[in-house]
């Protein structure tokens, strides 16, 4: 007994978001040097009160030490904010500890105390810290960890 | 909604992080969107959508009680839904591939990978305008049609029904 064959709907024989003539005008728009210009002037303003956030979340990294469920969900919120807050290194560390968080084996205490350690620096001193140096050999670590013994 | 001014779209930002959500109500509101509706998580999204006219989701992905994977396919699947064709845009930091594989087989439309950009956004909510995706229900399945490349050169095996479109005999 075969299955049904998939029922194809054509982007014509369904609702779009918005027709042709107002496609065109928001195509534009999206794509206009100023429209651009002023959504990149937007995220730059948002850095400094989205740091400001981050920060908040990183003291409580600080004191979440021994609660991994606490640990994994603050990495995530940093993880988030970090690219907007300028604070890429941060971001890396922390996506490096959730893809660690996610193993499917458990997450080595020893590897997770590095991490934390790894962010608080990179975010309370970048950009002086060697932050990427660090985040790229933690990342290395959770690689080997993952393959297995 | 056709013949609405795209000035009048209705955005609904799902993400638990408030400061997430602000940062995308001003970017849509620089691309002049300024319909826009928040939700902390994906059942608070499933609400919103109950009460008002959505016209495009953008959903982060881990969220707690429901996350972006499983509101999306109660977007699509559930009985009742409000527009099993919505489209729903997911931004994540975490875009390795099994959890790409994830939002694909919900029934995302585009998968948009942190770090987040201006140009990023604007760049995945034009190709929803652009390249509407054709819809496929089967099996275990309804949403955009999965297969984003036709290669040139593939010979088989033939799985899908327009593949024998391709077929020259």
């Amino acid at each position: 007994m075969s299955a049904d064959p998939p029922e194809f709907i054509d982007p014509d024989n369904y609702p779009q978001m918005l027709d042709v003539v107002e496609g065109t005008r928001m195509l534009k728009a999206l794509r206009a040097p100023a429209v651009l210009a002023r959504a990149g002037e937007a995220m730059r303003a948002a850095a400094l009160p989205i740091r400001a956030a981050m920060q908040s979340y990183v003291e409580a990294l600080a004191e979440a030490r021994g609660d991994i469920a606490r640990v994994t969900a603050l990495a995530r919120e940093i993880s988030g904010l970090a690219d907007i807050a300028g604070l890429p290194v941060t971001g890396r560390i922390c996506e490096s500890l959730c893809r660690h968080m996610d193993e499917a084996r458990g997450a080595d205490p020893a590897i997770v105390a590095l991490h934390v350690d790894a962010i608080l620096c990179a975010a309370r001193e970048e950009p002086q810290g060697a932050g990427e140096e660090v985040a790229g050999r933690l990342a290395a670590l959770v690689a080997i960890h993952r393959a297995g013994p | 909604m056709p013949g609405t001014n795209f000035e009048k779209l209705s955005v609904l930002v799902v993400d638990d992080n408030p400061h997430m959500r602000a940062v995308l109500r001003t970017l849509l509101d620089c691309a002049g969107i300024q319909q826009v509706r928040e939700a902390a998580d994906g059942s608070e999204a499933l609400k919103a959508l109950g009460e008002c006219t959505i016209d495009l989701v953008l959903t982060d992905m881990v969220m707690k009680p429901m996350d972006g994977i499983a509101f999306t396919r109660k977007v699509r699947n559930a009985d009742g839904s409000p527009n099993p064709f919505l489209p729903i845009i997911m931004i994540t930091g975490h875009a390795d591939r099994a959890r790409v594989m994830q939002a694909r087989d919900a029934g995302v439309t585009e998968f948009l990978a942190k770090p987040l950009t201006s140009r990023n956004l604007f760049a995945h909510i034009a190709g929803i305008v652009e390249r509407p995706r054709s819809f496929v229900r089967c099996a275990g399945y309804f949403g955009p049609d999965r297969r984003r490349r036709n290669a040139e050169n593939f010979a088989g095996p033939w799985r899908r029904k327009d593949d024998f479109e391709k077929v020259e005999l």
